[in-house]
Formats: structure tokens, sequence, C-alpha cells
């Protein structure tokens, strides 16, 4: 499998969070996971929000994008679980 | 029961001389530096109640975060410290030289919330390592907040017989199971019964490599230059499988080349190379009779740093490989390596330093 360029991401919301009205984004393989985030923040204009991976865990903000693609990546797509809360500890 | 190479592992420690920031000092004379033994296993926010009282009465009125430099450069809270030696500390220096300031929280770490964020951190790392391996979290998820908390202050206080005793609980049952697993070509299956009270280790293996370029000044590595930035790093973290399909142990040698073909190559894949793509770290002749023949002229721009025979292959060596602060042999078995040097968060934290031609 060649690296794909771009990522699509898939927010999935938790609990009492609010949906997000578009939920599929393309982001850059190359960015780190803090930019997901910091464009999750963003979006619920929330400064605390819990994310996490396939609803299991919460990776490092330092990892690419293309790894946690390339290695939790379901369906061409990396799930991402978002909550207000600890969700899943 | 833990193994004994694994013990060395969890006792190793960095002797570390600490020294508080001089725009932080309000006392004549300044506090004199700290010394002490950094666990290779813990993470530097673990360190600050510990020196904390020592720089107390020297500081300026205000609230505390401590973090820690290095020549300039903040350290990340969330990578192991023995990490951050190996990666940063080119040379290994003892003592090694730290700045701790208790003001000032650089902006360019991840904010740092206190010891439940470390703490937070570190489970989930677990939990990130605990999915490559098993396919799941579950078993960290169904662990007693009581078994949580007990994890988490055998990392700080670096107990590994306290900590091998929760880790039994992060595995699906050893047994007859996984281990169908254990290749069936594998000769120590049967002889290895010693080991059934160890943690099975899955049939994957979280490794994360952190990938530094390092300038090279007349075949040797050009000494002292500290890193100034944190994006000058490639992190890379990918799962590797135990076994061959044919039943061998995959090696570290094998796993590297898998993750990150563009830096570990043999010779016969060399002649076609992208001559942009950078040098390979690591590369191998097809067998140790051709070394003679290797002729380096005919690949100008790769100059191997060392060579050396290993088990009737020859290597050719342009960088550094270090986990846990050993340089390991290419052929470890990666089942080994899992076990013994990989962190407390089950990841192999693996340091790789690539030689590039000098700057001009």
């Amino acid at each position: 499998m060649s690296a794909p360029q771009k990522v699509v991401i898939l927010f999935r919301a938790t609990g009492d969070v609010p949906i997000l009205k578009q939920t599929k984004f393309k982001i850059d393989a190359t960015e780190k996971f803090a930019k997901v985030i910091d464009f999750l923040r963003r979006q619920l204009h929330r400064d605390t929000v819990f994310v996490y991976i396939n609803s299991a865990f919460s990776p490092s903000p330092d990892e690419t994008v293309l790894d946690l693609f390339v290695n939790f990546g379901i369906d061409g797509k990396l799930v991402v679980n978002y909550a207000s809360n600890m969700a899943w500890g | 029961m833990v193994c004994e190479d694994r013990k060395l592992v969890w006792n190793g420690e960095i002797p570390v001389r600490l020294q508080l920031h001089n725009s932080e000092v309000t006392t004549v004379p300044p506090p004199p530096p700290s010394l002490f033994l950094a666990s290779r296993n813990g993470y530097l926010p673990l360190l600050v109640p510990q020196v904390k009282p020592h720089f107390q009465s020297a500081l300026p009125i205000g609230q505390d975060t401590g973090w820690f430099e290095y020549e300039g450069l903040p350290l990340k809270w969330h990578v192991p410290i023995g990490v951050l030696f190996d990666l940063l500390c080119f040379e290994p220096k003892r003592p090694w030289n730290l700045m701790v300031h208790f003001r000032s929280f650089p902006s360019e770490l991840l904010p740092y919330e206190g010891e439940d964020a470390m703490k937070w951190s570190f489970i989930n790392s677990l939990k990130e390592a605990s999915y490559v391996r098993y396919g799941s979290t579950k078993h960290v998820m169904n662990l007693s907040q009581t078994d949580q908390t007990d994890l988490w202050r055998s990392v700080v206080q670096a107990d590994l017989e306290s900590y091998s005793r929760v880790c039994l609980r992060l595995a699906p049952p050893s047994g007859p199971n996984p281990t169908a697993s254990r290749g069936p070509g594998d000769p120590e299956a049967s002889t290895n019964k010693q080991q059934t009270v160890e943690e099975t280790i899955g049939l994957k293996v979280p490794f994360r490599l952190y990938v530094r370029t390092v300038e090279v000044n007349d075949g040797a590595f050009a000494k002292g230059f500290p890193l100034k930035n944190w994006d000058d790093i490639t992190y890379i973290s990918r799962p590797v499988d135990v076994w061959r399909e044919d039943g061998v142990m995959v090696t570290l040698w094998e796993a590297l080349q898998k993750i990150a073909p563009q830096l570990f190559a043999c010779v016969s894949e060399l002649p076609g190379r992208d001559q942009t793509l950078p040098m390979p770290l690591l590369w191998e002749s097809e067998s140790a009779r051709n070394t003679s023949k290797f002729d380096h002229s005919s690949y100008p721009y790769i100059k191997p740093i060392a060579s050396y025979l290993l088990k009737q292959k020859a290597y050719f060596v342009n960088g550094i490989v270090r986990i846990q602060g050993i340089e390991p042999s290419p052929d470890l078995p990666i089942d080994w390596i899992a076990r013994n040097l990989c962190g407390a968060d089950h990841f192999v934290h693996t340091c790789i330093f690539i030689a590039t031609n000098e700057r001009k």
C-alpha cells in the first residue's frame, strides 16, 4: 500500500457533546494528531475535548495522522471519537 | 518471575545534574545544583516533587509548573527519560546537565496539568500498545482502580516487581492459546516451560521510532551538535510482527527494514536507488563472501562509517540504532526485544541516527 497524501477522518460524538454538521474531513497525512485536536476544539468552540481512536485510546498528539491511519484506520477512514469527558478512561 | 535482562533495563538510571535557570534565581548565591539518579523508564514531571524543595527558596513569587531544558531545548514531558537521554545526548555525557524551570512554561510543549495528566498520558500509551498487541484495550479497561493506581505507582517508583504483577493482567491468559502463535518452527517453544508466568506479548509489538539526522565529517559523526527543534525529529509509529509467515522469529533488522525501507536496504537494492534519498542507515550484503567485493566507490553517495560480519552476513553501518541506551545487534528477535527492552508503556522506543554529509 502506498502512503496516502490525505487521510479521511470521521468524527463521532460520544455523550452530551455537540454533533458536528459535517463529520468527515480530509487532512494532510503528514500532520500531527495535535492538529486534529485543535481543529475539533475550534469546531466545537471548547477548550477541552477528549479524543479517542476507535473508542479505544487517546493517541499522543505527536503521532502523525498517517501513522494512526495506517495502524488503526478502518475502511479507508480514521475514526476519531470525541467526548466532553473521559469516555474511555 | 522477571527475567534478568528486563531487571537490568528497569534498574537503569541516568545521573542528572540539575540547575535552576538563571532567570528564576532570586537569591545570592544561587542554589547549588542538585544531583540525583533518574529512572530510564520514568518521566520528567515525576522528578519535580523530588527536586522542588531544593530550589523552592530561590524561586520568585508565583505559580509553579516544573519543566526541563537541555541545551536550550525544552524537554517533552510525555517521552520517557531514557529515550530523551538516548536521543538528545548523542555522545552520552554523565552526569546529564539539565536546567529546571518553574515559570514560563513553553508553548511548544503540550500543556502540563499535573500528575493526573502524566498518568493519563501513560495509561493511554499503554492502551494504544495493548490495542496493537492484542487487538483490544479491554485488559487495560478492566483493571480495577486499585490495580491502575498500583501500576502507576510502580512506574513512579520504578518498582518492577509490582509493575510485573499488574502487567500479567494486561494480557490474555497465557496457556495453550495465543501461542499457538509461537511459530511452528521455533525450537524454544517447547523448552521454555519456565516462561509460562511471563506476560504473553501478542503477535505484534508496537514500535516508536525517533529518527534524527546527524552530520558526518571524514567518516565519523560530528561532535556535539544539540537538537535545536523537535520538528527535526521524524516520528514513526508502527506495529511489528513477532513471527514470519514461515514460523521463524522476525529479527530487529527485518522489522526496521519493513517499517522504514528508506533507511535500511540490501546491497542488491542499492544500484537502482534514487540518489536524492538519504543514505540508508544500515545495509546488508548478500553474504559475507561479497564483503571484499563490495566496491564503495561505485556508490559515491554512500560512505559507511563501519562494517561488520554477523552470522555469514556483512553489514555496513551508516548510523546508530539505540534502544534503552543499548545498540542492539540487528539479528536480535523482536520477541526478546519486546520482553526486555520495551518501555513501561509497552512501546519499544527506538532512537535512530542517520548520517548525512556535512553541510558546507
